[in-house]
């Protein structure tokens, strides 16, 4: 345990020290909650329920999914894909010490970086915006805990990705689409039940809403008590299937290399 | 003009070279068709959910703001295939790659936007085009020759205006000195904000979005002129105005930048 601690330490001055490219990404996630934020203030303004959503909802809601999305989302498959040409991959391999706990507990250490920010500058517009009326102490317990789930699910989904990159060199693409899919169907851009008819469906069966609208909605209060323990439930199922999935695959990936020199 | 011509010919041939190291990598183009194509599916994928529970956004109806997007992504498109050099100023800073490029006699400006190519650009442009013609497709146009005219001259416009403001941001690296440069990637994150219309937003927020950088002459502006929509032509006029001040400012800063650049020897 101690050495993956000494991960979770370089995970944390690795984000620390490369400040600028997170606080750039969390720059252009948050103009797009901000342009959602007015698209919707003027939907609303015509409009007074959508699907159930008013708009004292969804000012609550943009900024939380915001929250949701923008933690644990830098990903790596673009330091994966560039250790992967050089071959510095292989020294992670060799180490006595797997490799995707390793990447999880680096990850991790990034994350509490990340979180510590967005959480101080989300917080501070939310509660500008809503103030503290919506706030109960056992749903944002609940909350924090689907958040957390939700940062298991991404990293597993981040991990399949990045095993992408044993086969491509273009690591900027799969990053690009993976973002793409998790912003899409997490339900970080519009709430997945404004989505229509059989899509709305059909994205109760992605591990996608685990990551944000599970927790938005524990945090809304549009699950009773019951349905938020199942949903976390849920996150916890996705998390044993896509990490089996990870294992796999990896296997199948780590033998693709090979390396010339060293 | 003489002169011109000769840039001309010259970036031509820069971009046949860019074009060769392309073929270096032949697997991952198909890749990048797909992604390209499935990332702008889902920014539609987006737009069409919205539209899906509401008539209109600001009084804009989903095909309106269709063209819109199409601007937007023609102009990033275009950027990303005949100028993605604007991209790579901060790195050839920091690397000290502009030093080769000083040693020749041709202009700095020319052999910087060569840099780079990038084919992602022509898959855009082709999507835009597509979404473009459904959206005058789909939208009750009373076309005139010279609306025909104005709306190519506004596409060109909006083209020269992006790359204008990248440009501008990255040649910021001049002064700062970094490794990296977020500013031409936040400028382009902007682009978000002009996929709707701008009357939405709050009078600070239009401010400095959309006059301060000149987003709302990239977009919103044209459409609404092409659109006849109200308190529009004033704007649309100005365009040409704005893309001539945005090229002095892209220059203007080149040449102080280029002042001010010291190699780091090597």
């Amino acid at each position: 345990m101690k050495k993956y601690l000494a991960y979770l330490r370089c995970g944390f001055l690795d984000g620390c020290a490369y400040r600028q490219y997170f606080i750039t990404g969390m720059l252009a996630n948050f103009i797009q909650a901000v342009v959602l934020f007015f698209v919707w203030k003027s939907i609303f303004h015509y409009q007074e329920v959508i699907s159930g959503y008013t708009w004292e909802i969804m000012k609550q809601y943009v900024f939380v999914s915001f929250l949701c999305n923008s933690i644990f989302s830098m990903g790596f498959e673009m330091d994966a894909a560039e250790r992967i040409i050089k071959g510095d991959i292989i020294l992670d391999l060799l180490k006595p010490v797997s490799y995707r706990t390793m990447l999880f507990f680096r990850m991790l250490g990034t994350a509490g970086m990340e979180f510590a920010v967005t959480f101080v500058l989300v917080g501070g517009i939310y509660l500008c915006i809503n103030g503290v009326q919506y706030l109960d102490f056992f749903r944002t317990v609940l909350f924090l805990i689907a958040l957390l789930m939700g940062m298991g699910i991404k990293f597993c989904l981040q991990y399949l990705f990045s095993l992408l990159c044993f086969y491509t060199d273009n690591a900027y693409g799969v990053s690009k689409a993976r973002e793409t899919l998790t912003n899409f169907f997490s339900g970080a851009l519009v709430p997945l039940a404004m989505f229509p008819g059989i899509l709305r469906e059909a994205v109760n069966f992605l591990p996608f809403r685990g990551i944000v609208y599970t927790p938005c909605c524990i945090f809304i209060g549009f699950f009773s008590i019951r349905e938020c323990i199942f949903n976390i439930f849920l996150q916890f199922i996705w998390i044993l299937v896509l990490g089996g999935l990870g294992t796999l695959l990896g296997k199948k990936a780590f033998s693709v290399i090979s390396m010339y020199g060293g | 003009m003489k002169a011109l011509g000769k840039n001309v010919i010259l970036y031509f041939a820069f971009q046949k070279q860019n074009i060769k190291t392309l073929l270096q990598y032949r697997g991952d183009f198909l890749m990048m068709i797909v992604f390209t194509l499935f990332s702008q599916g889902c920014s539609l994928g987006l737009i069409y959910i919205i539209y899906s529970n509401i008539p209109q956004v600001g009084g804009w109806t989903m095909w309106e703001i269709c063209l819109l997007y199409g601007f937007l992504l023609f102009s990033e498109g275009f950027i990303n295939f005949f100028f993605q050099g604007a991209w790579k100023v901060t790195n050839m800073i920091y690397m000290s790659d502009l030093d080769r490029f000083l040693t020749r006699p041709v202009s700095v400006g020319l052999q910087l936007l060569t840099a780079k190519i990038d084919f992602e650009g022509l898959n855009k442009m082709v999507i835009a085009a597509a979404l473009l013609g459904i959206g005058i497709g789909k939208c009750e146009i009373h076309w005139t020759v010279f609306k025909g005219i104005c709306f190519l001259v506004f596409l060109g416009e909006a083209c020269v205006i992006r790359l204008c403001m990248i440009w501008i941001a990255s040649c910021m690296s001049f002064w700062m000195k970094s490794k990296s440069n977020s500013l031409n990637y936040f400028v382009i994150s902007l682009g978000e904000m002009a996929k709707y219309p701008l009357a939405i937003y709050p009078p600070v927020f239009q401010g400095i979005f959309g006059y301060l950088i000149p987003y709302a002459f990239v977009s919103y502006y044209p459409v609404g002129c092409i659109l006849e929509k109200e308190g529009m032509a004033a704007g649309a006029a100005c365009t040409p105005l704005v893309c001539l001040v945005m090229a002095a400012a892209a220059y203007l800063v080149l040449k102080r930048g280029l002042r001010r650049y010291e190699s780091t020897s090597h």
